[in-house]
């Protein structure tokens, strides 16, 4: 993360300025901390924000990028992306995998969730990625103001040749913690974006990625009656892969597993070695210590019924709502969608009763 | 149509009408000669072994503990003699034919990072 800048102030923003405790990182920081990943032999990097391309260092950055044995991506609402920049980042020797904020496909709905206007230059900002023959992966945070549009932003995918699309709740963090209860989706509506997904999955498999990929699929099961022939996940959390495998370096140098987890806070880059922070945390290393952990013992699954067909819980979005690790955020999207079934039917069916 | 025609129609051998060659293929011509990494590939090392990176094809693979001991040890100069004589020496109960074996199947797994090499500079 780059800057804490933003040109828009979405609605389900994860972030928020007052969230950081201390100033952005210098253009010189910055490129330390590149130089400090190379060391950790870190594969691939993203490039986030607030918005990355408001930074008036941007390319110095991406050139440092290019300079080091890294792959990147870059996370953009797309809206200051101009024909220029983006056949400067075609130019570059190894092109970013883009991912471009899609929350509408109607200007009402977009400027609803991003601001007036922004519907308008998201779409010249991904014309001009795309002129440039560039790939984008539109990435669209599903709530109650736009779940009624999802078809429309896969035919637009597919429009722009345009493979995958991903899909996820809105964060538990940051702006969006302020708006949750107004985003989130109710019963009928819940119901309503799992069949139009799942019809859009089915006619074109893969297509759609990201936690809402997952929910479809567990969607599916349930609506199959049965859990048979279902990968048990032996009622542990396995967690993903945030603070195993990856982590987010927030702009004023904080450390933390992930970009829906700023209050879980490991260190600061400007404090200590990265790889210090990584391997000595206190705080990483009870992430670690959670794979494996049963479900039942993991703050708000207990009493859920679905521990056998759950991966477990957002532990980000956990945190983030009760201040509690590990523990499930109100409202998981998997209880959520259990709720529509009848457990006692299912089990009946799968030949196990709980 | 034939790989002939198309080449024929279009001028250029594109690279779908060149099948690339296969593991094996590769590990065999990695058996001649000598071989380095090439210079950007990152090698991470970890605690079962080591992942290859490259971050122009942005390829990775995965090596077991002795593979990837045999790279810090020659990253610069990967020669399929040396490398079976080595094992030899370490493995004095294993037998040629095995650690051969083992040789060729891990030079297959790196054929992807590894480049012909003149043995200068080394």
């Amino acid at each position: 993360m780059i800057t804490r800048r933003c040109n828009l102030r979405c609605l389900h923003c994860g972030s928020s300025p007052e969230q950081f405790l201390r100033e952005d990182m210098s253009t010189k920081e910055l490129l330390t901390v590149i130089d400090e990943l190379v060391r950790c032999k870190v594969f691939h990097i993203s490039i986030s924000g607030g918005e990355p391309l408001i930074h008036p260092d941007f390319f110095e950055i991406v050139d440092a990028i290019m300079q080091r044995p890294m792959r990147w991506q870059l996370d953009t609402n797309a809206t200051l992306v101009t024909e220029k920049a983006a056949e400067r980042l075609k130019k570059l020797p190894r092109h970013p995998f883009i991912s471009v904020s899609l929350d509408g496909m109607t200007a009402e709905t977009h400027d609803r969730i991003r601001g007036p206007g922004s519907f308008t230059r998201m779409k010249r900002g991904i014309g001009a990625l795309r002129a440039a023959g560039l790939q984008v992966r539109p990435f669209m945070v599903l709530s109650r103001l736009n779940y009624g549009e999802i078809p429309q932003i896969f035919e637009f995918s597919r429009s722009i040749d345009v493979k995958h699309v991903n899909i996820t709740p809105p964060a538990s963090c940051g702006r969006a913690a302020c708006y949750a209860k107004d985003m989130a989706l109710q019963p009928d509506q819940l119901r309503e974006a799992l069949e139009i997904s799942l019809s859009i999955v089915d006619r074109d498999p893969g297509v759609l990625t990201g936690p809402w990929a997952h929910a479809v699929d567990f969607y599916r099961v349930l609506k199959g009656g049965t859990l048979a022939g279902v990968k048990r996940t032996n009622r542990t959390f396995l967690n993903c892969g945030a603070g195993r495998g990856s982590l987010t370096i927030a702009c004023d140098g904080t450390v933390v597993p992930c970009d829906m987890s700023y209050t879980y806070r490991t260190g600061n880059v400007r404090d200590k070695p990265l790889l210090d922070i990584w391997h000595n945390s206190p705080m990483f290393n009870a992430i670690r210590e959670c794979r494996g952990m049963p479900l039942a013992q993991v703050r708000g699954c207990e009493d859920c019924s679905w521990h056998d067909a759950c991966l477990g819980p957002c532990p980000a979005g956990g945190y983030a709502l009760t201040g509690i690790w590990p523990a499930a955020e109100p409202g998981c999207v998997t209880r959520e969608i259990g709720k529509l079934f009848d457990h006692e039917a299912i089990m009946q069916e799968s030949g196990k009763v709980s | 149509m034939s790989e002939s025609e198309r080449t024929e129609r279009t001028g250029v051998a594109t690279e779908a009408e060149t099948p690339a060659p296969t593991p094996e293929e590769m590990a065999e011509k990695m058996c001649q000669g000598l071989w380095r990494l090439k210079p950007n590939i990152v090698v991470r090392v970890e605690e079962d072994g080591a992942i290859l990176f490259d971050p122009d094809s942005d390829a990775l693979s995965t090596v077991n503990l002795t593979a990837s001991a045999l790279l810090q040890w020659r990253r610069d100069r990967i020669c399929f003699d040396e490398w079976c004589e080595a094992l030899q020496t370490h493995y004095k109960e294993a037998e040629l034919a095995q650690i051969q074996g083992d040789v060729r199947k891990f030079l297959g797994a790196i054929a992807h990072f590894a480049e012909p090499y003149d043995g200068e500079n080394s």
